[in-house]
């Protein structure tokens, strides 16, 4: 892994690629900084291995991402080729500039591209609407020790209100990706399922005569599936 | 009209210092934040093609005038032709883009900057793309 250089302000110009979870037939990957054909090696080179475990699924958190190109995006296409192949996606969630990007060029609901979770509008949001633990300290009310008796609550270091508020912000839109993430799964099941239900309907139909009612039974239980698929389209 | 005086920079795998110089123009020509990230996109793009398909050997020139922040992509090979735009998303056989296919550079330096031309003369070809400026 390269860790991405720290300039001031300047967005890094260097890749960072790591999974950070992966378990069954599921990953995630974090990349971080800019993905382009001279950086995309750092992200190619951890794809072997997460394939060779059996995964078919990877979520690329790439908030951080500031920067991708078109030999970036064509990298997350091959994977996503490969592991639909096996019924798995990609699904991409990205910073609001590279999102244009991919938006651009990722035609919607094509399977042949990767799923493109959209970046929260960060004009117009709600301000937080409950305080957070820390800031309950604040107000001093509720302080069980008074300041004067403990040096231990006057050396306190100051709250970090914005890091606070900040780090709360990341969370949701992490909480908000894992359960778009956690829809798409299961919406695809359902579609696994009822293609099942569908086969095996037709199989004994076509192996029974007259037909037998268990095909009429998968037949129903198919078009069930695929209503429950359709409760989790985004 | 004022205009700027040009920096010539060498076509090189160095895309991050590249990026890095036309942010540096884009925020001195007071483009706004999308416009910079749609410029730097572009360029990328262009220089990439270079790379790839032109030898690599050309510079990139910058310059600013009252209007405009233009970035000329000038390669040695002479091979893009002045139609060479796609005005659509490539497709291939009809269907939709397929996943990898190319011509798809060209097409997005048109959809992110305001103005994206091609001149071909002897042994040069030159992208020029331009931003209007929203402030002077």
């Amino acid at each position: 892994m390269i860790e991405p250089s720290d300039h001031g302000s300047e967005p890094s110009t260097r890749l960072s690629a790591r999974v950070v979870r992966s378990g069954g037939q599921a990953a995630t990957l974090v990349v971080a900084g800019a993905l382009d054909c001279g950086t995309k090696h750092v992200l190619q080179a951890l794809l072997p291995d997460l394939i060779r475990t059996g995964v078919i699924h990877v979520l690329v958190e790439a908030a951080e991402l500031n920067f991708c190109d078109l030999s970036g995006a064509r990298l997350l296409e091959d994977l996503h080729a490969r592991l639909h192949a096996f019924g798995g996606a990609v699904t991409v969630a990205p910073s609001p500039p590279v999102a244009r990007m991919l938006e651009l060029i990722w035609p919607r609901h094509e399977r042949a591209f990767p799923n493109l979770i959209r970046p929260l509008s960060t004009a117009g949001s709600p301000p937080p609407i409950r305080h957070l633990p820390t800031l309950r300290a604040i107000g001093g009310r509720r302080r069980r020790t008074p300041a004067n008796t403990s040096p231990i609550a006057s050396g306190r270091p100051p709250v970090d209100i914005a890091g606070a508020i900040e780090r709360a912000t990341r969370l949701r839109h992490r909480a908000r990706l894992l359960a778009e993430s956690a829809r798409e799964q299961i919406r695809r099941s359902y579609q696994v399922l009822a293609a099942l239900h569908d086969t095996l309907a037709t199989t004994h139909h076509v192996q029974a005569s007259p037909p037998r009612p268990c095909a009429i039974a998968h037949t129903a239980a198919a078009a069930a599936m695929r209503a429950q698929a359709a409760r989790y389209l985004p | 009209m004022w205009v700027s005086s040009t920096t010539v920079w060498p076509v090189s795998d160095d895309l991050a210092g590249l990026r890095l110089l036309v942010d540096t123009y884009a925020r001195r020509a007071g483009l706004a934040s999308r416009q910079r990230e749609d410029l730097k996109l572009a360029v990328n793009e262009a220089v990439t093609n270079v790379l790839d398909h032109a030898g690599g050997r050309g510079e990139v020139r910058l310059r600013i005038d009252d209007e405009h922040l233009t970035v000329d992509i000038c390669d040695k090979a002479g091979l893009l032709a002045p139609d060479a735009f796609p005005a659509q998303l490539p497709e291939i056989d009809g269907l939709a883009r397929k996943p990898g296919s190319f011509g798809v550079g060209l097409w997005l330096m048109r959809q992110v900057c305001d103005e994206a031309t091609i001149t071909q003369q002897a042994g040069e070809s030159r992208v020029s793309l331009r931003m209007r400026r929203t402030e002077s």
